[in-house]
């Protein structure tokens, strides 16, 4: 059985046409050149002097002129490697094929038995990561879930070994934010992989950080950037603005401080470590105008959004992720089905490399594993329609047709008993006629997604660290748990 | 010199709008022609607040225009302000003091409640973003707010918020002020178990909240 | 009057003066080239080979004259591929459909994708009760209304069947609920025999005002249908006849359900189905050449469990409904194809997600109309908050479909600038001059957690049904004159009169 389903979206839709997105990167040289990113780490603002950077230190800003930006960018690696402990569940990201990965990062979940919001803990995310293991439709897991019931200080490195040690994919070591955090999951990664040289040439994890929209990179992000880097683990760029609030108020105007942001990270990165493999992770959505709720700013401008950034990272031929997904609605119901389904048939034919999603309700403020199962279903449905139909008269029955005639049936034909099984078959969509329905309560798709949680939960094994390195991990962890300043 | 009347409702008309020149130079003139600050502040700017609070509620503005005009109200406060302290006038409003945590660099949910407080009439002291708990405390102790609000936007920052109530008991503080926390990763939960005094949502809901803790219509 | 940015900003309740059909954009051409040709190989092959059933003297009489090889008795008509290919180009590429309010006239062949309300429900969900029951002509007549109200329904189908009228002059009591109750154009579809056409066309002659008027504006249009297999009955054809005469536009379709009705592949189900339809299009303009009329693909497959449509499905459905409309432009005839119509029992997940790709995938392979909107169990149940909910998805394909503006003015580079990092657009001028551009929903669930929660934990549904009740409180559609309504009720009784006293 395969372990991961991936999606081979070939067409090529566009929102905006070439010359706008021309003229969105044209925008964004500008910016880049004139106004610039607050560049919140010291250390990397002189490397950045040192190469030649427009820097200014008082302001902590660095400018970047846009010959450079054009050069820096082309040094990115069109596609790189996402290894993972089962070599089975390698990616070649860039490479042609799209990947779904676990979404992330609330503080809440629905818990499975009670139905009730509340806070999720390590062990609550090994578990979804246990789910995301025996899920072939995930390709790739996030740190879905916050594990609030460990230390703020080494919290990421405890992150990392539920997802060690609850799936054997590929790993995004997405929620580090600072040089310390950084500096411990290499540590674990580098003793899984076996060294640091296994670690580079086939990197177990890989991260992203994320911008402080309008332009502004803290020193944290940073210096995990370049401590990540420094291990050869690809580094992507992320943005999650805001339109009306930590963006204009337009899509055009969205896009194109979204892309200056995501751009702007790749070009230090570039600038820092020539070649260094990158992504493009866009997530920009809107405020809601009236009560700045921004788990109601959701609507067409957000697909529009999404498409254009996919088409951005295109043309600079660098790997992208797509945020799919990240329904506004608190339950699986009609908004969230329409919402996340929609997000994810444009990310199927303006595809990402990764298509990040699976799991997450009310603006990713609260996770629920239903809802990673109904997410994963969506998935699964694109991936069957994209692979299209052979359209040859034998598949097309056409002796059968002639045989049957008009005004009879194909109930009992061979042809159709041959092939009645290719059709989808759902796994949550409810089938049943109204009567057995009623009959049975009124089942819902959470309902039957539920039931396969729990059956995973209860079958499936992942396959289990090497003997004693559990231990070796939980050591690093220990050790990188620091002391409470405010205490 | 225009008459005290049409300053006055330039000043209303320019906040309502949020035209930042006219309001001010408005403001400037009704100070220096000696209307007393105390009146230009509660009976002109604070009411053109809460008039711009009651289009809110009938959906006629949106927040956008209320975050605009309540930086209008800022830059008429900064004129008003000395006349104030030179009359020796104590304030007699409700005063608040909002911030987001230290290590917490996004204040959008915080600047959206500090506006929509502005139009309920509270006297809002914006802290800034990244504020260390010192800070905090001295300027509770300095203001003597009736509310401190706290916003946190991240799993690993929220703690602050804790820390923060924790200081202000040490320093004998705590009871002396309602505490409201908000931000993403807030929940009724959260601020129960902190012991806040209160949580909201979103910024209209930060409003209601701080009206009942202070016992204001 | 322009359309507003999102359907829920400042609500208007006066009714419809607009319509909101979705622009024709960039296609996405599901099916490659070689299978488009494939397809189009294996139909040729079924109707020269295979053939149809028509069930009509006259018509086997016009197939013969025109060179196709007919058996008689056998009721048999088998298509030269030269014949097929030469009539279809006669079908026009464009034409209008008439409204009673000439605003609202749908210009087919435009560019423009309208909307409609389903068609031949066989329940209706009670708004109060919700309970499931059979619907009746005043069910009709308010579904018709509500939708009068709804800019993004262009035109009607019958969404329910008035069972509380004689079956056998059941299409006259329906187009008399209708045509009073909405001033959009109305595509009837149950009639299905000559004897009820000439009682439309009587009918719509006094709308109109006379023959002529109403063959140079036609107020509705009909489709029929063959009955899968490869099978045409003899009344449909006639009905044809008496419309086509009049100057009523018709169009062809075809539902075969895979595994029942047709074979078992995608291959196979549609290939029958553009079998059927080419077979009824090019007998058609074999009849009356260069009358209007659209390609209809209704392909659907069956539940292998339940014997019933699949009220799971999925990848083949959506396809079906992309590559119909596909192959209707590849054709050049203008086309109809199916949208929304989820299996779902409740507008539930399932219901979100099966309704929100079959519209996004108007906009990715659009045809000239689509239908329908408004129902449940896959067009078994019709519901009026469904209705909103499904114009609610056209909404937001609609807004989408639109685009973005990249011009100085929304690119706000003096905004980006002015801000600068770490600051934010909360209040600035552009931000207050452009919020409002953006879509807001009025059905989406917007409210906080804790409000949410305190409210009882609402649905979209509550805040649809919301809306049905404003406007069925408040909507007046276009009124008929006092001498019209008297008019068709006279001839709606004559009918039904005549009738009875036949099986009396």
């Amino acid at each position: 059985m395969e372990r991961i389903r991936s999606a081979n979206f070939k067409q090529r839709y566009e929102v905006a046409s070439p010359e706008t997105i021309e003229k969105i990167h044209q925008a964004t040289l500008h910016i880049l050149e004139h106004t610039g990113v607050h560049v919140g780490s010291e250390r990397v603002l002189k490397r950045l002097a040192d190469s030649g950077v427009n820097v200014d230190f008082q302001e902590n800003r660095a400018r970047f002129a846009p010959e450079f930006v054009e050069a820096k960018l082309a040094l990115a690696p069109n596609h790189f490697l996402a290894a993972a402990r089962d070599g089975r569940c390698d990616l070649d990201i860039g490479g042609g094929r799209s990947y779904l990965a676990t979404d992330g990062c609330p503080a809440d979940m629905y818990d499975l038995d009670t139905g009730e919001r509340r806070r999720t803990t390590k062990e609550d995310l090994r578990k979804l990561m246990v789910l995301a293991d025996a899920m072939p439709e995930i390709g790739l897991v996030w740190t879905a879930m916050a594990a609030n019931d460990v230390p703020i200080s080494n919290r990421p490195l405890h992150e990392l070994y539920a997802k060690l040690t609850g799936t054997t994919k590929h790993i995004q070591q997405n929620s580090t934010f600072s040089e310390h955090g950084a500096r411990g999951a290499i540590e674990m990664a580098t003793l899984v992989a076996g060294s640091a040289e296994e670690l580079r040439k086939r990197p177990l994890i890989t991260n992203f950080q994320v911008c402080l929209s309008p332009l502004s990179w803290e020193e944290g992000h940073l210096d995990a950037m370049t401590t990540f880097a420094d291990a050869g683990v690809p580094v992507g760029f992320c943005c999650m603005d805001l339109a009306m609030a930590s963006a204009p108020a337009s899509v055009a105007g969205t896009v194109v401080l979204a892309n200056a942001e995501i751009v702007s990270g790749m070009v230090i990165l570039e600038t820092l470590y020539p070649g260094h493999a990158t992504f493009y992770v866009a997530f920009p959505t809107s405020i809601d105008a009236r009560d700045g709720n921004m788990e109601a700013g959701w609507g067409p401008e957000e697909l529009l959004m999404q498409g254009a950034c996919q088409q951005l990272a295109r043309r600079y031929r660098i790997p992208v992720t797509v945020g799919v997904g990240g329904t506004g609605a608190k339950v699986q119901n009609w908004q969230a089905g329409l919402q996340n389904a929609l997000s994810a048939f444009l990310a199927s034919i303006q595809p990402g490399d990764i298509l990040s999603d699976a799991g997450t309700l009310y603006s990713s403020l609260i996770y629920s594993f239903e809802s990673f199962m109904l997410d994963a279903e969506i998935f699964g449905l694109l991936c069957d329609m994209w692979e299209g139909y052979d359209f040859s008269a034998e598949t097309a029955g056409l002796a059968d047709i002639g045989e049957v005639g008009p005004g009879n049936h194909f109930l009992g034909q061979q042809h159709t008993r041959d092939h009645m099984h290719d059709f989808w078959m759902p796994k949550f969509f409810n089938r049943v006629t109204w009567e057995d329905w009623r009959e049975k309560g009124r089942p819902t798709p959470q309902d039957a997604a539920r039931e396969k949680v729990r059956e995973i939960l209860s079958t499936h094994e992942t396959e289990p660290l090497p003997d004693g390195m559990e231990q070796e991990l939980q050591k690093i962890i220990a050790a990188y748990e620091l002391a409470d300043e405010d205490d | 010199m225009a008459d005290q009347q049409e300053l006055e409702q330039a000043v209303k008309d320019g906040l309502m709008v949020a035209n930042g020149p006219q309001a001010t130079e408005a403001t400037t003139a009704l100070v220096e022609a000696g209307v007393d600050p105390k009146h230009i502040l509660e009976k002109v700017m604070a009411n053109a607040m809460m008039e711009l609070g009651e289009k809110w509620k009938r959906g006629e503005v949106f927040l956008p225009e209320v975050v605009a005009s309540a930086e209008v109200f800022k830059q008429c406060n900064a004129i008003v302000e000395p006349a104030l302290l030179a009359a020796g006038t104590k304030e007699a409003g409700v005063r608040v003091i909002m911030c987001t945590v230290k290590g917490d660099l996004h204040d959008l949910g915080k600047n959206m409640v500090c506006a929509m407080m502005r139009t309920a009439g509270f006297e809002v002291t914006d802290l800034g973003k990244d504020t260390p708990t010192q800070k905090i405390i001295d300027a509770v102790k300095e203001i003597q707010p009736h509310i401190v609000g706290m916003s946190a936007l991240l799993t690993t920052t929220v703690g602050q918020q804790q820390v923060v109530i924790k200081t202000l008991k040490k320093e004998g503080l705590r009871d002396s002020v309602h505490v409201m926390v908000g931000g993403a990763p807030v929940t009724q939960e959260w601020a129960d178990e902190i012991k806040a005094d209160g949580y909201a949502p979103s910024a209209p809901e930060a409003v209601n909240k701080a009206k009942e803790l202070t016992g204001k219509a | 009057m322009t359309a507003e940015a999102g359907s829920g900003v400042r609500t208007r309740l006066e009714g419809s003066t607009y319509l909101k059909p979705l622009p024709w954009k960039h296609a996405v051409e599901i099916l490659p080239p070689r299978s488009v040709a494939k397809l189009h190989d294996n139909t040729l092959a079924i109707l020269e080979n295979v053939g149809v059933k028509m069930g009509s003297k006259i018509w086997l009489e016009r197939m013969a004259d025109a060179g196709a090889k007919v058996d008689f008795a056998a009721e048999r008509v088998w298509f030269p591929p030269e014949l097929v290919e030469e009539k279809i180009k006669l079908a026009p590429a464009s034409f209008d459909l008439g409204a009673r309010d000439p605003a609202l006239d749908l210009h087919i062949g435009s560019g423009n994708v309208y909307l409609s309300t389903d068609g031949c429900v066989p329940d209706v969900l009670d708004l109060a009760s919700g309970e499931r029951r059979k619907g009746t002509k005043h069910d009709l007549s308010e579904i018709t209304r509500l939708a009068d109200a709804l800019p993004q329904i262009s035109f009607h189908w019958q969404p329910v069947s008035a069972t509380d009228t004689p079956d056998y002059v059941r299409p006259l009591h329906e187009i008399e609920a209708q045509l009073s109750s909405t001033s959009k154009h109305i595509q009837q579809m149950t009639v299905v025999d000559p004897w009820n056409a000439r009682g439309m066309v009587e009918m719509l002659e006094v709308v109109a005002g006379s023959k002529e008027a109403l063959r140079a504006r036609p107020l509705m249009s009909n489709f029929q249908c063959c009955i899968s297999p490869l099978s045409w009955e003899g009344e449909p054809l006639e009905a044809i006849d008496v419309l086509a005469q009049a100057g009523i536009p018709v169009g062809i379709c075809s539902m075969p359900i895979a595994c029942a009705t047709a074979p078992a592949t995608m291959a196979g189900l549609m290939s029958v189905m553009n079998a059927e339809i080419l077979s009824g299009i090019t007998a058609l303009q074999i009849a009356y050449p260069g009358h209007p009329t659209w390609y209809i693909p209704y392909a659907t497959s069956m539940d292998l469990n339940t014997g019933a449509l699949n009220l799971g499905w999925g990848p083949e459905e959506l396809t079906s409904e992309m590559a119909g409309a596909q192959i209707g432009r590849h054709y050049g005839i203008p086309t109809i194809t199916g949208v929304f119509g989820s299996g779902a029992k409740t507008a539930n997940w399932q219901a979100g997600v099966q309704n929100g790709m079959s519209a996004f995938g108007k906009v990715f392979s659009p045809a000239d109309m689509v239908t329908a909107a408004g129902t449940l169990v896959f067009c078994n149940a019709y519901s009026m908050d469904e209705l909103v909910l499904d114009a609610e998805i056209w909404d937001i394909a609609w807004t989408f479909a639109k685009g973005f503006d990249f011009d100085e003015e929304t690119l706000a580079f003096d905004a980006i600038a002015e801000v600068g990092p770490a600051n934010h657009f909360l209040g600035t001028q552009h931000t207050r001059d452009h919020m409002l551009d953006f879509w807001r929903s009025g059905i989406f669930d917007r409210d906080s957690w804790e409000d949410w929660e305190a409210k009882g934990k609402p649905d979209p549904v509550d805040n649809a049904r919301r809306k049905v009740r404003e406007i069925l409180d408040t909507h007046e559609p276009l009124q008929l004159e006092d001498d019209q309504l008297k008019e068709l009720s006279r001839i709606v009784n004559a009918y039904q009169v005549e009738r009875a006293e036949e099986d009396d």
